[in-house]
């Protein structure tokens, strides 16, 4: 595995009295895409920022290829950052504004032109951002981001705004920018967004990781309960309490069993003869391992 | 270097620049012209004199607020924008940002100082030609009044960025700098014009040759107090800039 190119380090950041960042730790390699997934406010956003040096970290800390931001000599050359809201003035046009992103990081102004077509704005270069919806503001902050052709590309909830076209060819355009090496690290509040696209996980939960694993790996483990409903409702719930298991009664016929699979209970059930009119594994959705894995963190447990 | 070109960018490609030049141009022209037709025959303010006449090649004198206003919508209105996002991506080190910028605003004062002080003198040449008035102001008196509004607006375009940095809130900056230049500093400066000759707006009323009564500086001692406010401004917002977190 090449070495991370993004690793932050017991990171911490307080504002005010609210802890937004709770001594997280997590690297990210090259060569693929992470989905870093939380619910809104769960710190993300600040990361993402103490990470580009936008924010000071009140403890811990944040690197690219073992630098802090601000120590890279031309950070937006190693560095391309697509961030939440307005980042734009309104009555700048579009490649003005690619232009200053230019001046400003001494980058190629070559490019302009070729980014503005890369992501669908050609067009619309000379328009004033004010005119823009959300969706091009979004591909205009993707094509500034890429205009120093980086090796790391931070996206902070690029899918809002986007129409389901646009997602797709998010996704699209992410994978390849992975498969060229490069990291690519994108922050959403919703999975299923994400899912077609990430490599590996990282779920965060008021400002603490829950969970970091690739993709597939995090779906295996979160299987679901067992629901099963039977006329004998309180016979199997003894039962399966004599088993070790722990079911949970749903109401007078039906039990969930969270610790047991289909197949030990209809075991369990044929030896004892007890009628069954259900006994259903329940699989659970991405958007469901999502919230099972934040659920604890967002009722304040 | 290319930090300055990069705000120098920045300034050409929204239409403040324009909307500002343009507005200050139209009220110098306004006030001289006003001044050319109505001076009466009220003796000391009559057209002759030199107090119209300095009012006349003075008029140069309100691109200061141009210039103060310029600067502060430069550096608070990045946070305003969110662009202050991309600019600190761009160039980290912010210290470095808020000093180009200072820079690039003084160069952005002086031009605006330079074309009102064109139109100032032009309006006043022409005036008095076609009134058929002879100039009174000694030709130096008149260099000073329109290189000190020059020289003044250029020092208020780096005040302005040291105001928008220490004060981020765009609307905020502008109104409180509005009122202490046009509201508080006046008042100070008529009542205790001995001080008041320090401030930033009586040094520059000094520079641009519309003393307040009594008090007087020589222009080299006016112009390095303005030039001492515009570093410590400008060194308050660069602390208050790089402690800033950007959220």
């Amino acid at each position: 595995m090449p070495s991370p190119s993004i690793s932050i380090e017991a990171l911490r950041k307080q504002f005010g009295s609210t802890l937004a960042v709770d001594d997280l730790s997590f690297a990210v390699r090259p060569g693929s895409v992470t989905g870093f997934l939380g619910p809104n406010g769960a710190g993300k956003t600040t990361t993402l920022r103490v990470l580009l040096g936008l924010v000071k970290p009140s403890a811990g800390r944040a690197t690219i290829d073992g630098q802090v931001y601000r120590e890279l000599e031309h950070p937006t050359r190693k560095v391309g950052a697509v961030l939440e809201g307005a980042n734009f003035h309104p009555g700048r046009t579009a490649a003005n504004h690619l232009r200053v992103v230019a001046a400003a990081g001494r980058l190629d102004r070559g490019r302009i032109d070729e980014m503005l077509s890369l992501v669908g704005l050609t067009e619309f270069g000379g328009k004033r951002v004010q005119g823009y919806s959300l969706g091009m503001k979004q591909r205009l902050g993707i094509a500034a981001a890429l205009l120093g052709d980086p090796e790391v590309l931070i996206l902070d909830e690029p899918a809002n705004g986007l129409d389901p076209e646009g997602i797709r060819w998010l996704r699209g355009f992410l994978r390849a920018l992975a498969r060229e090496g490069r990291t690519v690290l994108v922050s959403s509040h919703v999975l299923t967004e994400m899912s077609q696209t990430v490599d590996d996980v990282i779920v965060i939960g008021r400002g603490r990781l829950i969970a970091h694993a690739p993709l597939d790996q995090l779906v295996g483990e979160a299987t679901g309960a067992v629901r099963v409903r039977t006329p004998d409702g309180d016979r199997l719930e003894t039962l399966l309490k004599g088993h070790g298991k722990s079911p949970q009664r749903v109401s007078a016929d039906v039990l969930l069993v969270a610790d047991a699979s289909s197949e030990e209970i209809g075991v369990i059930c044929a030896a004892e003869r007890i009628v069954l009119y259900e006994l259903v594994s329940e699989v659970l959705s991405l958007e469901e391992v999502f919230f099972k894995l934040t659920a604890s963190t967002e009722l304040g447990a | 270097m290319h930090l300055v070109a990069a705000e120098l960018l920045k300034l050409r490609t929204t239409r403040l620049w324009w909307a500002l030049t343009v507005s200050l141009v139209a009220l110098t022209l306004l006030g001289g012209i006003l001044t050319v037709v109505f001076s009466g025959d009220v003796p000391g303010f009559e057209l002759s004199s030199e107090f119209a006449q300095r009012n006349l090649f003075g008029a140069g004198g309100n691109s200061r607020l141009f210039a103060l206003v310029l600067g502060i919508i430069a550096m608070a209105g990045e946070y305003r924008q969110g662009t202050i996002t991309p600019t600190f991506l761009a160039h980290p080190r912010r210290s470095e940002v808020v000093l180009a910028k200072g820079l690039a605003y003084g160069c952005a004062g002086l031009a605006l100082g330079v074309v009102t002080s064109v139109v100032a003198a032009g309006v006043a040449y022409g005036g008095l030609a076609l009134r058929g008035v002879d100039v009174v102001l000694p030709t130096g008196e008149i260099l000073s009044l329109l290189g000190g509004s020059t020289g003044a607006a250029a020092l208020f375009g780096v005040i302005g960025v040291g105001v928008g940095a220490l004060v981020p809130n765009q609307i905020v900056a502008v109104v409180a700098a509005l009122v202490e230049q046009l509201v508080v500093e006046p008042l100070l400066f008529n009542f205790f014009p001995e001080q008041g000759r320090f401030l930033m707006g009586g040094a520059a009323s000094i520079l641009s040759g519309a003393p307040g009564p009594g008090a007087t500086l020589s222009w080299w001692v006016a112009t390095v107090v303005l030039a001492g406010w515009c570093a410590a401004l400008l060194l308050g917002g660069v602390a208050i800039t790089e402690r800033k977190d950007v959220t």
